[in-house]
């Protein structure tokens, strides 16, 4: 791939944002239409502190994207009380996607007693990883390892592994959610 | 006869000179990277060449010298010419010109670049001749170009014109004497100007005190003129005159008109002072601020515009040290000139490089608490020698000070306030010349030399000393008080000398107001404050006005070495509520006296919003323990991210193992 495709591709994002929450919104609407008459599948078995953290997580994702993407999308950087507001998100949901991963693993892997389907489970480790990559970015930088190229693709992958990851995330919240009605 | 072709040519000067323009073959150049050796025929002003062993020679025109070899016409639209020849070539505004009178306390921004917050000289009563007498000792001529003065007319007949002196950069001679050079032009001098300061002559005589209708077309007329005298020794068999000249100007050079040093109780002393990386480095200024034959100096910031059409990108703080790309990332000019390291700037948000000039961190003395004083070379005419020289002088200028510009990016600068006594008209304050305001000044304010806060400081009384140290310690030397009563001492003797000064300021402004063109108000200027009289005229109305505010200029000298530049000790740099970066304040100078200057912070300079700069500084204080929780989160992700692949593949090794184990089977 050219670096004149890469960058191509990366300032797409503002497009990118508005493509993939609705593409997002779309698939969860259809999905809820077509299944409504659906049996559901039980929750996982999870603790409720794992409960609770998955709350948290979902609570920051929405603010992370809430803060990230209307601001991209409106003046197309972040600044201001928003980037405020989108670092301490950022700090809680690593921290909440931790407790989140010893909870939830077990009941998330193939052949456990929850038996999640197969969405359910690749969108779970999809947060996972998606969030791993996300807040991994965010905490190499605020050490002196990389230059001003270096934190530039480090701020790059952040915004498209954030994207993802808010995705994947309402997916898993929907799955969820729809598993539990 | 000489005397005769001085006055001819002192009468036509420069207009007589333009119509003898040298045609572009007969400009020479050598190609060489040897120096020229310039031992040179001198000419006089009218474009003849004589020799200066004779009796009554004239004093030679550098202008005319020089242009015998080189395009001295194009050359005189270079930056430091050109304000009145070239007025659309302003560029970003810069240090101004301050007209000074301490009689007065007077302190006016100047500029013929119609840079805002400037005034130009003639709306202040400063016509060319005048101008070019009171600063001329840090200009490199430019009597028509630069102060767009008529030298066939009027008292330049006499004075001789003023041209550009190529010597005052170019000479390598360390007998160039910019003192010489002053005074000669502060005595109106102006045709005698190169020669004395080269120091190939000396003058008998001076212009100052000979009248503006002097006739030089009578020998009796001639006659007053300075006589100029050359100095033997310096001239050679053949009557030529040996011109030390390099190509690039040294530093000292640009000193002549370009030194900053810090006043004040804050400053250190200068031993202590480094001098500018780059040029410790062996760089010169020269270096980066260059030119071609048409003297445009290249000034180094960002998006300017040089009038050959060359891009001057390369020659700012980014553009050497770092590579320029287009929107797609493809480079379009490479850093690194002259061995400029590349900053990694490891660690540092790429955010703070766009909303923040390089200046901000790199250049300047390092932020404090308060900004400190400096005094310059055109301000305060450094580098003539001068005992009464200090700190107080008039113009007040703070440095470094932090604020954001017109393009929203935070930039350090030099700031200084206006203060000079006005009247205010339809939202205007018009400046009165300081010599028209002496007149009242001198009664009113009783000004015997220097109007400033402490021409007349009050002296603690017997009752002050009753009433700080009590009444039994009156005879105590003050070095024996605490610091808590010499501080009730000084505030008590500033209140009282401010009283003081207040109410010679009613009078004053009574004075003034009587003589007030029609719907005026009388007004006097400190420290970004206005005085007026309120409704009854027997007391003060302080308040401000747009004309009252600073005039602030880029600063980008002397540069820091990396380690020492703002945020090379981490984040708490800027973002603590100890930071002077952010906290530091400035406080208005002015000749006033003031208990309760205008104070204002790097913060709101920055136009940072107080509660998020907080919230930021609070932020960092926990950050090292966020870093120790987020290494241990990603960790625990990574490692059940990990596992969870792992047994991932263990199930994919298991299937393909199965289907293996059935294809042997059958």
């Amino acid at each position: 791939m050219s670096a004149g495709l890469i960058d191509e591709v990366l300032s797409a994002y503002p497009t990118a944002i508005v493509v993939g929450l609705g593409a997002t919104a779309l698939v969860i609407g259809v999905h809820a239409f077509a299944a409504r008459s659906a049996a559901r599948q039980p929750a996982p078995q999870v603790r409720p502190l794992g409960r609770l953290a998955w709350l948290g997580t979902v609570a920051c994702v929405l603010v992370l994207g809430g803060t990230a993407f209307a601001t991209i999308l409106s003046y197309g950087v972040m600044h201001g009380y928003p980037l405020l507001f989108h670092v301490a998100a950022g700090g809680a949901v690593s921290f909440a996607l931790a407790v989140v991963a010893l909870t939830w693993a077990r009941a998330m892997r193939r052949g456990s007693s929850s038996r999640p389907d197969t969405l359910t489970r690749i969108s779970f480790w999809s947060v996972l990883t998606l969030g791993l990559i996300a807040s991994t970015t965010m905490l190499a930088s605020t050490f002196p390892l990389f230059g001003t190229a270096g934190m530039e693709h480090l701020l790059d992958v952040h915004r498209w592994s954030g994207l993802g990851l808010f995705i994947t995330t309402a997916l898993l919240a929907y799955l969820l959610r729809a598993g539990r009605r | 006869m000489m005397s005769r072709a001085l006055a001819i040519g002192v009468a036509v000067a420069l207009a007589g000179t333009a119509g003898m323009a040298q045609e572009p073959e007969s400009f020479k150049r050598t190609d060489s990277r040897r120096p020229y050796a310039h031992h040179l025929e001198l000419i006089d002003s009218e474009g003849r060449k004589f020799d200066p062993r004779a009796e009554g020679a004239p004093p030679f025109s550098i202008y005319q010298t020089c242009r015998t070899c080189h395009d001295v016409a194009k050359i005189e639209h270079g930056w430091h010419f050109n304000a009145a020849a070239d007025p659309g070539d302003a560029g970003r505004p810069g240090e101004p010109w301050i007209w000074t009178d301490e009689r007065t306390g007077t302190s006016i921004p100047l500029s013929f670049r119609g840079w805002p917050g400037t005034r130009r000289p003639e709306e202040v009563g400063l016509d060319p001749l005048r101008f070019l007498q009171i600063f001329g000792r840090q200009l490199t001529g430019g009597a028509r170009t630069y102060a767009g003065a008529d030298v066939e007319s009027g008292r330049f007949r006499i004075t001789g014109d003023l041209p550009i002196d190529c010597m005052i950069c170019h000479s390598a001679s360390r007998s160039w004497s910019h003192e010489k050079w002053a005074k000669t032009v502060a005595e109106q001098d102006f045709a005698w100007a190169a020669a004395i300061a080269m120091g190939v002559a000396k003058v008998e005589g001076s212009v100052r005190g000979l009248p503006d209708d002097l006739d030089l077309t009578t020998d009796e007329g001639r006659a007053q003129l300075p006589k100029t005298t050359y100095d033997p020794a310096k001239i050679d068999l053949d009557g030529h005159v040996f011109f030390d000249v390099v190509r690039r100007p040294t530093n000292e050079a640009c000193y002549t008109c370009h030194t900053v040093h810090g006043v004040g109780e804050d400053a250190d002393p200068r031993w202590i002072r480094d001098v500018d990386v780059h040029l410790r480095a062996g760089m010169s200024c020269v270096d980066c601020h260059r030119h071609g034959l048409e003297h445009h100096t290249v000034r180094g910031y960002e998006g300017e515009q040089h009038p050959t059409g060359i891009a001057v990108d390369s020659l700012t703080c980014r553009g050497c040290h770092l590579d320029q790309t287009d929107g797609h990332g493809a480079v379009v000019s490479r850093g690194g000139r002259l061995g400029a390291p590349m900053p990694l700037h490891a660690g540092l948000p790429p955010v703070h490089l766009d909303t923040m000039s390089c200046t901000s961190c790199h250049s300047g003395p390092l932020p404090s608490a308060r900004a400190g004083q400096v005094q310059t070379s055109m301000a305060h005419g450094l580098g003539l020698p001068d005992q009464l020289r200090g700190p107080e002088d008039l113009p007040g200028i703070a440095e470094p000070v932090l604020r954001r510009n017109a393009a929203g990016v935070i930039e350090p600068v030099r700031m200084t306030w206006p203060s000079f006594w006005g009247y205010e008209k339809d939202d205007r304050i018009t400046p009165i010349p300081p010599d028209v305001a002496f007149r009242n000044v001198r009664r009113s304010m009783r000004v015997r030399e220097r109007l400033r806060p402490d021409a007349h400081a009050e002296k603690p009384t017997a009752e002050d000393f009753a009433a700080v140290v009590g009444a039994g310690r009156a005879e105590e030397p003050e070095a024996e008080w605490t610091p808590e009563e010499r501080e009730t001492m000084r505030r008590r003797l500033a209140e009282r000398t401010e009283q003081g000064f207040h109410g010679r300021l009613v009078t004053a402004l009574g004075a003034f107001q009587k003589g007030a063109p029609e719907g005026a108000v009388a007004v006097a200027v400190s420290a970004g404050k206005v005085y007026r009289l309120d409704g009854s005229g027997e007391a003060l109305a302080i308040g401000t006005h747009p004309d009252a505010e600073p005039y602030v200029w880029p600063l980008a000298h002397d540069v820091r070495p990396a380690r020492m530049s703002t945020g090379a000790n981490g984040c708490p740099d800027c973002h603590s509520p100890q930071s002077p970066f952010v906290h530091g304040t400035v406080t208005a100078l002015g000749p006033a006296p003031d208990t309760t200057p205008r104070t204002t912070s790097m913060l709101e300079l920055m136009d940072l919003d107080p509660t998020l700069t907080a919230a930021w500084e609070q932020s960092f204080r926990g950050r090292d323990a966020f870093k120790v929780v987020g290494v241990i989160a990603a960790a625990i992700l990574t490692l059940v991210v990990l596992l969870q692949l792992f047994v991932g593949l263990d199930a994919v090794v298991r299937v393909l193992g199965r289907r293996r184990g059935k294809e042997e089977a059958s």
